[in-house]
């Protein structure tokens, strides 16, 4: 009980912190705007690294940017994303 | 704003936080589920599930928990959960200007229960701009239920559920594809951000591909996309 314990206040702390972190960093403009990309590169990062991993995910996941790029439309390239990658595992 | 507005501003904001969490429902209960199947083998009890399902709240740091043994050191315990979960002080971090309002206790809250798929859920309303502390608070409190829910349920029920069954509904690419929307549209609007993305993106994979440690290659990509972002914009100041 006592890992699962610690594990749990670790990940609290953790995310608790980030709030912390974003409230200091927000007194100097420029490591707020800086913090703004934070979010993109974490995101960019993940997409390349499940990508690699599941090579399969590549198809939908072009389809999904380049509809969200041309129409911006969410939900529509979502699901049309979501459609197509499971009609490609079923093939 | 009047008192009645400001209520009603509330409670659409709980509501569409609430809606926004369903296309995320399924991969939750299912990863939950999962989750839950390998804490029974693993021996452990439902009340150790439910303390972790609530305190951790996170799929692969529950997994490796069941891994470790008893005579683990606090130390070893706590690197390897900042190394699996240091991705979520980003997460919080980039949500911050939006949760703002009169309840800090909402932004506390909200921040403690934050996850990948409530995160990206929370981006893609920031992108409609209609992420409030309200939305997020909702949203968060909605895939944790689902989350617990799903943990329960496999403790009890999930013997029939396999990872090929999960793979073939495509479960496993709810947030990569969200992600996906995100990127393209957050680029649109703001250009600037291609330069430093890319070139985060690129050397954290590096670093992802010397060492195999991805929670430490997101920690890695966010610090070197800002300090690419504080770099540009030092440089074009100069320039000016």
């Amino acid at each position: 009980m006592s890992l699962i314990t610690t594990v749990a206040i670790t990940t609290l702390l953790l995310r608790l912190s980030g709030l912390t972190m974003a409230r200091y960093l927000s007194r100097w403009p420029a490591t707020a705007e800086a913090l703004m990309v934070a979010a993109p590169s974490l995101m960019g990062t993940y997409l390349a690294i499940q990508i690699i991993a599941n090579p399969s995910l590549f198809t939908p996941v072009a389809i999904a940017m380049l509809v969200a790029w041309f129409t911006s439309t969410l939900y529509l390239s979502f699901v049309s994303a979501w459609l197509l990658l499971i009609a490609l595992r079923h093939l | 704003m009047s008192y009645e507005s400001s209520m009603g501003a509330a409670r659409r904001r709980l509501a569409e936080g609430t809606i926004a969490a369903v296309p995320f429902l399924p991969k939750v209960l299912i990863f939950g589920l999962i989750v839950g199947i390998a804490s029974r083998n693993a021996g452990w009890g439902l009340t150790e599930l439910f303390i972790a399902s609530i305190g951790v709240n996170a799929a692969t740091a529950q997994l490796a928990v069941l891994e470790f043994k008893d005579d683990a050191t606090v130390g070893a315990i706590v690197a390897l959960t900042i190394g699996l979960n240091g991705k979520h002080l980003f997460f919080s971090a980039s949500l911050w200007p939006y949760l703002t309002g009169p309840a800090r206790w909402r932004r506390w809250l909200t921040a403690s229960m934050l996850t990948d798929s409530s995160w990206a859920a929370c981006q893609l309303a920031a992108h409609k701009g209609t992420l409030s502390v309200n939305f997020a608070l909702a949203n968060t409190l909605v895939l944790t239920a689902g989350w617990v829910s799903g943990c329960m349920a496999g403790f009890f029920f999930g013997a029939g559920l396999t990872p090929a069954l999960l793979f073939s509904w495509g479960m496993d690419a709810l947030v990569p594809l969200s992600m996906a929307l995100l990127l393209p549209m957050g680029f649109r609007r703001r250009p600037d951000q291609i330069l430093p993305v890319a070139g985060a993106t690129a050397m954290a994979l590096a670093w992802w591909a010397f060492t195999d440690q991805q929670a430490a290659a997101l920690l890695l990509s966010s610090a070197i996309g800002m300090t690419f972002s504080l770099i540009l914009s030092k440089r074009k100041k100069r320039c000016l």
